[in-house]
């Protein structure tokens, strides 16, 4: 008995498996993308590196081999490690682009269906794969110095350091704000648009990052095996890089890689079912019966890890926010060059339609620099579609937005985000999955801080803005007077104080004009005017407000001017006395429903 | 007359996928999840029907009696492993069903052995029309296809069960508001749609002669596609899907190349998605 | 602990052991094989073919008081039909379960176990895997009972172009299509059937590759069709085959079929009916005109032993388990050890053909010539059993035909006509 080999084998295929992991978890634990085409990542790097390490067809090599395959290159092993991560990242970067449009199941099923297709072109484009019969000739990286028996310890302590170096990569990833900003798209992509992060891109790195990382993997699992075949790349792989990853938990890499020792385990293990006295009788007369035996259990084994341990096995644990280095005072944001006549928003002729209903129906207003402007009307008046207008959240189909005088009509959310447009929902769209202090960071990050190339290397003006920005969170902590929220998870708040984050948020960008909509809804009445005390200092310091609100006397108190909205038009607009005086008003309110 | 009679052969092998699709959607709709274990309601559907049809009922009524027990495991499986999962979202339920799918399986491969099992459908020979061949097995599943989807127009438009189903596909929440979203409608459409999924394993039997314990899960992946190229949750989008795969296989396999024919059927589904992200009667919210 | 578990369940399956074979006893480990075989997934009925004629061998063997006192037990290594399960199977079979051989695998597996089998000096006698890939993969250590689809491919050709080993009154092909399924067991037979043909001066007119498994082969057949074959040969599981020559039928196609080895058995028949393939031909590996008394004999005997007829490898494995089985003898009667390294010579030894040998056609036989003192030279259901250098056999084979529902042998072809 070798147990040695043995485990060998299997810590070795776990660690391939655990790879697998991690780079599935970097698109789905942090960025939310439902890959389940991921073995086409592992094929594509598996290949890519078996024909770049191949002996070239006439050497010697190949023809003492008496191999049969056309194509090798016959280049060294590490190149094609870079081969694989090359290809596997490309492929990534192919589907991603292609399926850009798709949400969870059309997603998963299409990128399912992508992986067919390039497991069918492998198995039939014969000249490059030999199909079917597979290329048993693979070089094994410094195969000639090593006796079989050590080969196997050698080439698992390459591939733990291979592993162990992406592991450590893609952590520090994870911590870097690239990760921070993953994992926020993960639980709320528009939420993330709205405060100008560019989501599609980051994606689509991850993406990318996470098929290089696959692709990897097929390397060491090719050369360990010295065959490459194109069974190996059924969808079964896909699914059992799934549950590795989801019974270690996801969001997590240290789950994900026990994960897959789980799998392997159990994988494995069940081989064993026939040691169980008795069993070894029923096995004589049914040679099926083991073997599916065995599958009933991995099959209940699976149902039963994730029913009893929701989390995975390995629950991400709640991150601590670092210390804020330094006492020096948070810089003010940077004054942003604004044309000095043109009114903050400006909307002329705007509409929306849903349908066959004209939510938002030439509507036309303008918001002067410095106000605090309350925008209200009766339920289904349009106030919320034209916040969704404003901030590009949705396209109207015809009339002109201008921010500060510039047009950003039919901009995406997060170019309009940048011109300097800020806006909160009626119901906060935070990540609930992550702590205050997080949600604040994401929030103030710049975006130079958010590239891959930053994820790795920091640079010193990196490393600054950073500082500036966890300075800034402590700031807004102690403005909104919840510092000892730091590190609660934002899903755990309550409704009020989810208000005070999603507008914290808003701080930490300092946008020069914010669309606040129904910011005291659901909110205490003492909350809710320390609220807005806190808006009326803001606007002191230069922010322009619109402000959507059914509390009348908080709009009355706080608004230096009203915008009346109803069945998708202004019907009036002025001072907060006039637009009470007004007859139409009174008219729309008490003819509707009771605001 | 090629292009006629490859037209014949991919309505019917779309007419299989077809009923297939509509079982799967409409567990869909209430429960919002693709079942990976849904293959195993058609392995089940031809295992049972192939058992009572050797036990000497007619295959017709033994064909009735599988769908109906196939309906109640289905209703079983629900309730045994999905229901408790219902609140926590899309992937623990996902992994629970490959998991139920590794169970249903093998536990068919224990008692039914490894080799596969011939359909007890007779050998027939084709009808020939001017030139082309109509096998009568076709003809078969045709009929049985149709007579689903037309039960299942029936059942959706005109009972008060189905006007219940789709209120609940449509908006759960206001569903459960209004009061609707049952235990009986639940129970209802599980047993529904793994009827149906019964009945695609059996049409699927006759199309491919043989019976085996992993026939169901490697077709599958075709029925997803169908599915999602009509729209999750539709049933109309699924018998649309579900045609139009099949003709798109058999067309690619006939005149582009035979060995990719699976290839076509996604590549399609993915052509379609990239124009239409929520399938063809999916909706655009 | 895992020594500790693995040993007290050892016992206890000893002890079932015991119980179940009666009076025998069995003092020392039972001498382990490996059955390396997908035993689930798509080629699940390979695992469950062989291993009722492998036990069948060994009860044989244990009933006659087992080798050296030791009996013969399996492990199952499933493969599960996919090239990394094979892997980590053949992982635990060579190094958990210290397996003295191997019986298997198919050619799918063959390419992920490779190394292990050759590193770990694994005896491996293979009934299933005919593939090309393995006619010069391994020396020493790998033999199979299958003839090389290279050969079984020529046979085909040959008879196809040749009346004498076809049905009385039936005439040569002249317009061949060749049929294979896109799976390693299958597409080895492609190159060599599309040669062989042109060797014996016949062109193929098409070939078509299809994917195995999918429901119906209708695009395939039609393409095939195209061509106006007068006969087709069809390379693919049975299941696979049965749903072509169905579609064939329905698009009213009435030329012949050539089948390979895997769909001549009885238990086709059934699987795609009787009247569907009466008059096509099959494939069989004989050792020679009077081997086939031999193969009756052993359906006989399986239908006893099992219930059922002998499914597809019945022939090869019976012949493998035998050679494994003669081998150990061999090799306890040599020295009273029976070793890994030792047994792979022990081998050649039972099968190796020789002046002075003794020719045995089973265990039993075998073991009264063994332990008459004599050398022997075991000559199997699939052919003499003498393996070339690089353990492969090769072997007259069989032209049969489905006559009035059952394979009847028209004529053999031998093994030098096939040059």
């Amino acid at each position: 008995m070798d147990l040695i080999a043995f485990a060998t084998g299997l810590v070795s295929l776990a660690l391939v498996y655990g790879l697998l992991a991690i780079g599935l978890n970097l698109q789905f634990g942090f960025a939310g993308v439902i890959n389940f085409g991921y073995v086409a990542f592992f094929a594509a790097g598996a290949f890519a590196s078996a024909i770049v390490t191949l002996p070239a067809p006439g050497t010697e090599a190949y023809l003492d081999a008496s191999a049969r395959y056309q194509i090798g290159l016959g280049l060294p092993v590490w190149s094609g490690f870079l081969a694989a991560g090359l290809a596997g990242g490309l492929l990534a970067l192919f589907i991603g682009a292609v399926s850009a449009r798709l949400a969870t199941h059309y997603l998963a099923v299409a990128t399912f269906a992508m992986a067919e297709v390039v497991r069918s072109v492998l198995g039939n484009e014969t000249w490059l794969t030999r199909g079917e019969f597979g290329i048993s000739n693979v070089p094994q990286p410094l195969g000639e110095v090593f006796a079989p028996e050590s080969y196997a310890l050698f080439y698992l302590a390459l591939t733990a350091v291979v592993v162990g170096l992406i592991f450590a990569a893609l952590r520090h990833l994870g911590e870097a704000p690239f990760g921070r900003l993953l994992r926020a798209i993960k639980d709320d992509e528009l939420s993330a648009r709205v405060l100008g992060k560019r989501t599609a891109r980051a994606k689509l790195r991850a993406l990318a990052i996470g098929g290089a990382v696959g692709g990897v993997a097929g390397a060491l699992w090719t050369h360990s095996l010295g065959v490459i075949h194109v069974g190996q790349f059924v969808p079964i792989v896909t699914f059992q890089v799934w549950l590795a990853m989801l019974m270690g938990g996801t969001g997590n890499h240290w789950g994900a890689m026990l994960g897959a020792f789980v799998l392997v385990a159990i994988r494995e293990g069940t081989r064993f079912v026939g040691e169980v006295p008795g069993l070894d009788q029923i096995a004589a007369s049914n040679p099926s019966f083991l073997p599916s035996l065995r599958f009933v259990l991995i099959g209940l084994l699976l149902i039963a890890v994730v029913r009893f341990f929701p989390g995975g096995l390995l629950p991400e644990r709640r991150r601590r926010a670092p210390a804020t280095p330094g006492t020096s005072p948070a810089s003010p944001a940077p004054a942003r060059p604004v044309a000095p006549d043109a009114p903050a928003l400006e909307v002329i002729s705007l509409r929306k339609r849903f349908g066959g209903l004209a939510a938002v129906d030439n509507a036309n207003f303008a918001i002067r620099r410095g106000s605090i402007t309350g925008l209200i009307g009766p339920n289904g008046a349009g106030k919320s579609t034209m916040i969704d207008l404003l901030s590009g959240v949705q396209r109207p189909d015809s009339g002109t937005i201008r921010l500060a005088g510039e047009e950003i009509t039919g901009l995406a959310p997060e170019q309009i985000a940048d011109r300097g447009l800020g806006r909160t929902f009626q119901t906060p769209r935070l990540y609930p999955s992550m702590t205050v202090w997080e949600n604040l960071m994401v929030a103030g990050m710049p975006q130079p801080n958010e590239t891959l190339r930053a994820g790795f290397l920091r640079s010193g003006a990196h490393r600054e803005a950073e500082v500036q920005a966890a300075l800034r969170a402590d700031t807004v902590l102690t403005e909104l007077e919840v510092p000892h929220m730091r590190d609660e998870l934002a899903g755990t708040l309550s409704g009020g104080q989810r208000k005070l984050l999603s507008l914290g948020r808003l701080m930490m960008r300092d946008p020069p004009v914010m669309l606040l909509d129904e910011p005291a809804a659901g909110v205490n009445r003492r909350l809710a005017g320390d609220l807005f005390d806190r808006i009326t200092k803001l606007n002191r310091q230069g922010t322009t407000f619109l402000i959507v609100e059914h509390e009348m006397q908080l709009v009355m108190r706080y608004c230096d001017h009203v915008i009346v909205m109803h069945q998708g038009r202004v019907l009036a607009e002025g001072t907060p006395a006039e637009v009470r005086a007004n007859a139409d008003v009174i008219e729309a309110y008490l003819g509707g429903a009771v605001a | 007359m090629i292009f006629v009679q490859t037209l014949v052969y991919g309505l019917a092998l779309g007419g299989v996928i077809a009923v297939s699709a509509v079982g799967l959607t409409l567990a869909y709709g209430v429960t919002r999840f693709i079942n990976f274990a849904f293959g195993e309601f058609l392995t089940l559907g031809a295992f049972f029907c192939l058992l009572l049809a050797q036990a000497g009922l007619g295959l017709a009524w033994a064909g009735l009696a599988a769908a109906v027990a196939v309906g109640a495991v289905g209703v079983l499986v629900e309730r045994a492993f999905y229901d408790p999962l219902m609140s926590r979202g899309l992937l623990p339920l996902l992994v629970t069903s490959v998991g139920v799918a590794f169970v249903v399986q093998n536990l068919i491969r224990i008692f039914a052995g490894s080799n596969p099992v011939r359909f007890p459908l007779p050998l027939m020979r084709p009808i020939e029309v001017g030139g082309l061949f109509i096998p009568r097995e076709q003809l078969i599943i045709l009929g049985v296809a149709l007579v689903t989807m037309l039960a299942v127009h029936l059942l959706l438009r005109f009972t008060m069960l189905g006007k219940k189903m789709r209120a609940v596909a449509d908006d759960p929440m206001l569903a459960r508001v209004a009061g609707i979203s049952s235990r009986r409608v639940l129970d209802a459409t599980w047993f529904v749609s793994a009827m149906i999924g019964a009945l695609g394993g059996i049409l699927l039997a006759i199309t491919q002669i043989t019976v085996a314990p992993q026939m169901g899960w490697h077709f599958l992946l075709v029925v997803f596609a169908a599915v999602l190229l009509g729209g999750i949750g539709s049933p109309y989008g699924a018998m649309i899907g579900g045609l139009l795969i099949g003709l798109a296989m058999e067309l690619g396999a006939t005149y582009v190349a035979a060995n990719y024919s699976y290839a076509f059927a996604f590549i399609m589904l993915i052509l379609v998605l990239i124009l239409r992200p929520r399938g063809l009667m999916g909706g655009s919210g | 602990m895992i020594e500790f578990t693995k040993r007290r369940a050892c016992t206890a399956i000893a002890a079932v052991g015991l119980i179940a074979a009666g009076p025998v006893g069995a003092q020392d480990d039972p001498l382990k094989v490996g059955l390396l075989l997908p035993f689930t997934g798509q080629y699940a009925w390979v695992g469950e073919n062989v291993q009722p004629v492998a036990r069948m061998i060994a009860e044989e063997v244990n009933t006659s008081g087992g080798i050296g006192g030791r009996e013969i037990s399996f492990v199952q290594g499933d493969t599960e039909g996919v090239v990394d399960a094979g892997t980590t199977a053949a992982q635990k079979l060579i190094n958990v379960d210290n397996v003295m051989a191997l019986v298997g695998p198919t050619s799918l597996s063959f390419s992920g176990s490779k190394n292990l089998i050759i590193d770990n000096g694994v005896p491996m006698v293979t009934p299933t895997a005919g593939t090309t890939e393995l006619d010069r993969a391994c020396r020493d250590v790998c033999f199979r009972t299958v003839p090389s689809d290279a050969l079984g491919g020529r046979a085909i050709a040959r008879a196809a172009t040749d009346a004498q080993y076809l049905a009385e009154g039936a005439s040569t092909w002249e317009n061949p299509v060749l049929m294979v399924a896109q799976s390693p067991a299958m597409v080895s037979f492609l190159e060599p059937i599309e040669r062989s043909f042109a060797d014996y001066g016949t062109e193929v007119a098409r070939v078509i590759e299809f994917t195995p498994g999918k429901p119906s082969y209708r695009a395939e057949v039609q393409e095939a069709l195209g061509a106006n074959p007068d006969g087709i040969v069809l390379v693919a599981a049975p299941e696979d085959s049965a749903r072509v020559m169905t579609n064939a039928f329905q698009s009213g196609y009435d030329g012949d079929w050539f089948v390979t080895q895997d769909q001549t058995n009885a238990d086709y028949i059934d699987l795609a009916s009787a009247e569907l393939v009466e008059g096509i031909y099959g494939l069989e590996e004989v050792a020679s005109e009077e081997g086939q008394a031999l193969n009756r004999a052993f359906e006989e005997r399986y239908q006893d032993y099992a219930g059922e007829e002998v499914k597809i490898f019945g022939t090869n494995t019976y012949d493998a388990m035998n050679v494994v089985a003669l081998a150990m003898l061999s090799d306890h009667m040599d020295d009273g050890e029976i070793t890994r390294a030792t047994l792979a010579e022990h081998i050649r030894a039972v099968s190796d053909p020789g002046e002075d040998k003794t020719q045995v056609t089973s265990y039993t036989e075998g073991k009264q010539a063994l332990q008459a003192g004599e050398k022997i030279d075991y000559r199997g259901l699939v052919g003499p059993i003498d393996f070339d250098d690089w353990g492969n056999i090769a072997a007259p084979f069989g032209i049969r035909q489905v006559q009035g529902g059952a394979w009847s042998t028209v004529a053999v072809i031998p093994a030098a006509a096939l040059d």
